[in-house]
């Protein structure tokens, strides 16, 4: 997965958050039949913060962020039927409006920053178009900060490492799909069900 | 003899300035400012950097005060400290000539933005009443509050010396993933 995110904490537009997230196209043929999996949000909310309790000299904060979101997804994935059949299903949504919140605990250490971060999205509600799929995610994570170098006068340059885990709920409003399919990193026939566990690292230019 | 107060980079100075057959300057504390650091290794975390300079200036003066119109609370990702005084006067006692004690201002000190990982002072002259004087002591009954406070009308805000400013306190950011 592949993000991009800014975020402003002061002045008028203090709380303005965005976030665009790409989950690169991955393939795999199973049985002759071709299944892929790729989509993209990008988001935009504002960031409404409570400061809970102040200990060792570091105010831990609340943050809670609204926000409104555009999924693009294409996928082709196994499914398993009503009656009980394999198959596969193709999914697609194409900027389908959703909205999402995200509540997070931020604190400082005099070594880094943490973000301790939990959010849940539903897009596909309002149908638009052919879009006739409804996808949920839910998921949570930790960011830590840390700050490496000045890059310029007003410039400072951090490293992200980070960790998450997600689920992914795909729902299809046609009656030979079952209700509700989860998917998957591993093929185990003929209905996928996985949770989605990620770390890595990124890189944060504080102005 | 005056109290004087001066903020040298990150350190606050406290000393007296006597005119005995020459000027005689005896230092009466240093208050350090200098990193986050500190403040945890010293106890004196954010919060209470402001009650400790006063500490040091109540205990130095028999009518002083701390003059900060500006606070607030600690920002994490601004990596600035909204409870930290933008401001400071520190007031205390002057002699007339006929050996009247009026109270006078000591010593005004500005912090450059919201500085406080290393934050630089300087000083400044104020040249308006300051909207909110905590902590004054205005002698033992403190009867010379009224003094105190009339005192502080006549000044006029002017910056006279500028530090470098070392740390610049963060309004956002941006990153990949």
């Amino acid at each position: 997965m592949l993000g991009l995110f800014a975020e402003v904490v002061a002045g008028p537009l203090a709380g303005l958050r965005w976030n665009w997230d790409l989950g690169v196209e991955t393939s795999e043929t199973i049985n002759g039949e071709s299944y892929s999996y790729s989509w993209s949000r990008a988001s935009l909310g504002w960031a409404v913060s409570y400061d809970l309790i102040e200990l060792f000299g570091t105010m831990f904060v609340l943050d809670l962020v609204p926000r409104l979101n555009l999924l693009d997804l294409d996928t082709k994935l196994p499914t398993e039927r009503v009656d009980g059949t394999a198959g596969s299903t193709q999914f697609v949504l194409e900027n389908a409006p959703g909205f999402g919140i995200e509540g997070a605990l931020v604190f400082a250490t005099p070594f880094f920053l943490t973000r301790g971060w939990a959010a849940r999205d539903v897009s596909g509600i309002i149908s638009i178009g052919e879009n006739r799929s409804t996808i949920t995610t839910a998921k949570g994570g930790l960011d830590l900060y840390w700050d490496l170098f000045g890059v310029a006068d007003s410039l400072d340059f951090s490293l992200l490492t980070f960790a998450a885990v997600e689920k992914i709920s795909i729902e299809r409003d046609e009656s030979e799909v079952s209700s509700e399919l989860t998917t998957t990193d591993s093929e185990s026939g003929s209905k996928l069900a996985y949770i989605s566990a990620f770390f890595g690292l990124g890189a944060t230019l504080r102005w | 003899m005056n109290l004087v107060v001066e903020g040298r980079n990150d350190l606050i100075h406290i000393s007296i300035e006597m005119h005995l057959k020459g000027k005689i300057v005896v230092e009466l504390a240093k208050v350090s400012l200098k990193s986050s650091k500190d403040f945890i290794r010293k106890g004196i975390h954010s919060k209470t950097v402001l009650e400790l300079i006063t500490a040091h200036i109540l205990s130095l003066s028999p009518i002083s005060g701390v003059y900060y119109p500006d606070t607030g609370k600690f920002d994490a990702r601004r990596k600035g400290n909204r409870w930290m005084p933008k401001s400071l006067a520190i007031l205390s006692l002057g002699a007339t000539n006929d050996g009247k004690l009026i109270p006078r201002v000591a010593g005004a000190l500005k912090r450059k933005k919201n500085a406080i990982f290393e934050p630089d002072w300087h000083r400044i002259t104020l040249s308006a009443p300051p909207l909110f004087v905590k902590n004054i002591k205005g002698g033992p009954d403190n009867s010379m509050a009224p003094a105190l406070n009339a005192a502080l009308k006549p000044f006029n805000s002017k910056i006279l010396e500028e530090a470098e400013n070392r740390f610049k306190p963060r309004n956002g950011y941006a990153g990949i993933r």
